[in-house]
């Protein structure tokens, strides 16, 4: 019945009957999404870890998101959206509410994104190295949200309002449902995975650019199967996650992604001495380098060189065969262009080279 | 190569909507075969004053060569094949050398244009739709080359070299290195129509927001169909600079440079007033942005993929807005042609609703 006033009111939204599959994976520790694990829009050198883990742990993490409702009363937003929950039903809402209302903020930066961490990875050191495998990425509410303003995302001079759309998730068929026609396939992913910056970053960085750090790289390829590989900065790593995604497209354009709260499993291995000068990914299928500036053809000649680096230590190659290679096998794609800091990633197929054999983690299921 | 696969004996033009039903043999035979022709080339220009080389009607098809010369000197074309192993017999070979003498100080690029073919019927303001019905090797190797102060990092490359490669053309592959293959995606770096007269003579190197050009998009492979604006009566088409695989950036300023003959079918679509190029593949539509700076090219990206959405599908600027966040992957064409290209692939999967999609061409 409930359904069926849902579709009444909203005329289009096609709600899933199922409600949303709990996380069935085992992991080694839990980080609820709590006012004491959360941090909003910044990330800290001195927030006491929430948890510290060695190398090879896994870690089940809670993110939160969905407050689209902004001052108002979440529940009538909710009602008006033909969301069929409410936040006494919904876990992971209250757990944001909560978060909004209670979790400490610092002069200068009152949102941002919903942050959980950091985690101290034992024996991690600046000029190492963490690997993050991610197990799992899961929403825990049945919606997202993709929204516009006038000046922000790339259209920020054309767009003449703001607009707010609410798409309902159907993680049984793993489609986000657009609109009657149109259908996006998910593909959740974390926006924000970082170490915490380098002292030089200033004390309270901003989450909203990425960085050598990663942070928000808003990537989409970095979902469950994926792997990324960042530079620690401070001692003990210090790890945030957060910015829940259910799907994207390169580039971001109105600079959000299907925003909404995810669960993420993710098993950290610390590689010691492994200097990177940026994030490097890894999926089943590409491996992936990063390039980050302001400025888009600058973030580009970044990710050339980067790939071209990458190369040169995997095949033991000269400039010109890295270089040519680039050229002819690799793809470079907008990561986003929304973020102050813009991104391009380089996509290098595994599939050319034919004498690797396939140790990778992940297989698709 | 095998031919294109048609199923059932109509084809339908239904993509960009009321489209005329077009009637097509099981497998298409070029009306015409365009060979080069060393006399008639087009010395790296476009322009409305260039005589035709054919005179075609809507619907016709026709296969062209197009050459690769880069590598090749003049004074001594001989000495490339020689250097790497590439036997001068190959008929092929024969008429590269050939070609590359005919145009020796003429001021040709190493890729030389074919064109141009003038469409009956086409009228400023109509769409030339091009049809890439056919795209096969014309020759079993190509070059991958770099120089200083050109290419994605041009500051970097310490000096100017040259890579050759050969194919595995039962494969479909091209021999990188022990380690490396890479699989063979043959497409035309280049596809324009005339400019108006008044614009004079346009040089080919960078590509055109509005008439296409060098656009280097690695996806105008085989089943792929381009849409271009026409600016003159009849169209003008010019194709040339052959590619036998690219990634998306083009980094190095060149592709697997290869010879390709290429068989393409022309429609002037009466219906159809687009103001740049656009394209269709079997599984996606692109929409395509150029500027000399990347991030403009981005920004015009998604104002065309916005502008494709609502004449397509009929969506409002705000539904095209976020699900160009969304669902669209904005990708880097090129970013070596003075004007660089982002271009958008919108799933035509995403659009669960519509009946199987008529596109003329199945994988």
């Amino acid at each position: 019945m409930k359904i069926i006033s849902v579709l009444l009111f909203s005329g289009l939204a096609v709600w899933p009957v199922a409600p949303i599959a709990a996380m069935e994976l085992a992991a080694d520790f839990h980080v609820p999404f709590t006012p004491e694990n959360a941090i909003i829009g910044y990330f800290s050198p001195t927030k006491k870890p929430v948890l510290s883990i060695k190398s090879g742990a896994t870690v089940r993490i809670d993110g939160g998101g969905g407050q689209r409702w902004g001052e108002g009363d979440p529940n009538a937003w909710l009602k008006e959206n033909g969301v069929p929950v409410t936040i006494e039903t919904c876990a992971a809402l209250a757990e944001t509410v909560r978060v909004l209302k209670e979790t400490p903020r610092i002069e200068g930066i009152t949102m941002g994104h919903l942050l959980v961490g950091p985690i101290y990875v034992e024996d991690a050191e600046p000029g190492d190295a963490i690997e993050i495998r991610i197990l799992d990425v899961t929403p825990r509410i049945p919606y997202g949200t993709v929204g516009a303003r006038p000046g922000t995302g790339a259209l920020g001079d054309i767009v003449p309002r703001p607009y707010t759309k609410v798409i309902p998730l159907d993680l049984k068929r793993n489609a986000g449902t657009f609109d009657d026609g149109v259908e996006i396939p998910l593909g959740p992913f974390m926006g924000v995975m970082g170490t915490c910056p380098a002292d030089s970053e200033g004390p309270n960085r901003k989450s909203g650019p990425p960085g050598p750090f990663g942070g928000n790289l808003d990537c989409k390829e970095l979902v469950a199967g994926s792997t990324l590989f960042l530079p620690v900065f401070q001692k003990g790593a210090l790890f945030y996650t957060g910015d829940s995604h259910a799907a994207q497209g390169d580039g971001e354009i109105t600079v959000n992604a299907i925003e909404t709260a995810n669960t993420c499993i993710l098993q950290f291995f610390l590689h010691k001495g492994m200097k990177l000068t940026a994030p490097r990914a890894e999926t089943p299928t590409h491996y992936l380098t990063f390039g980050l500036d302001p400025d888009l053809d600058k973030a580009m000649h970044l990710a050339i060189m980067e790939t071209l680096d990458f190369l040169k230590e995997k095949q033991g190659y000269d400039f010109f065969k890295a270089y040519t290679l680039a050229s002819i096998g690799v793809d470079f794609r907008v990561t986003q262009v929304v973020d102050k800091t813009q991104g391009i990633h380089g996509m290098i197929p595994k599939k050319i080279f034919t004498k690797d054999s396939d140790h990778y983690w992940y297989r698709a299921r | 190569m095998p031919t294109p696969r048609f199923t059932g004996a109509f084809l339908t033009l239904a993509v960009w909507a009321s489209g005329p039903l077009i009637e097509l043999p099981a497998a298409v035979k070029p009306d015409y075969h365009l060979d080069i022709d060393p006399e008639r080339m087009p010395a790296g220009y476009y322009s409305a004053e260039t005589p035709p080389v054919l005179k075609i009607a809507s619907g016709q098809t026709v296969e062209i060569d197009t050459l690769a010369l880069m590598g090749l000197s003049d004074d001594n074309p001989e000495k490339f094949f020689t250097d790497n192993t590439i036997s001068l017999d190959l008929p092929s070979v024969k008429k590269m050398i050939s070609v590359k003498k005919a145009l020796a100080g003429k001021g040709a690029s190493s890729a030389p244009l074919a064109g141009p073919i003038y469409v009956e019927g086409a009228q400023p303001g109509d769409t030339l739709e091009v049809r890439i019905v056919d795209i096969k090797s014309y020759t079993p190797f190509g070059i991958n080359v770099g120089n200083p102060g050109k290419g994605g990092i041009p500051d970097v490359i310490p000096r100017p070299y040259a890579k050759v490669m050969k194919f595995d053309l039962q494969k479909n592959t091209a021999k990188f290195s022990d380690t490396i293959d890479i699989p063979l995606r043959q497409f035309q770096g280049i596809m324009a129509v005339s400019p108006t007269k008044e614009r004079g003579k346009l040089p080919s190197r960078p590509p055109y927001p509005d008439i296409g050009g060098n656009m280097d998009n690695k996806h105008l492979v085989k089943g792929t169909t381009l849409f271009l604006p026409v600016q003159i009566e009849g169209a003008g088409f010019y194709v040339a600079d052959p590619h036998a695989a690219q990634g998306n950036g083009e980094v190095s300023q060149s592709a697997i440079e290869s010879s390709n003959t290429v068989t393409l079918q022309f429609f002037v679509r009466k219906d159809l007033h687009l103001k740049g190029p656009r394209a269709e593949t079997p599984t996606h539509y692109i929409a395509m942005g150029f500027d000399e700076d990347l991030d403009a090219a981005v920004h015009h990206a998604i104002v065309n993929t916005i502008e494709l959405l609502k004449d397509v599908k009929g969506m409002n600027f705000f539904d095209a807005l976020s699900l160009s966040s969304v669902g669209v992957d904005y990708e880097v064409t090129e970013v070596v042609d003075v004007t660089k290209g982002v271009h958008a692939m919108i799933p035509k999967s995403l659009f669960h609703d519509d009946k199987p999609a008529p596109y003329w061409y199945k994988e």
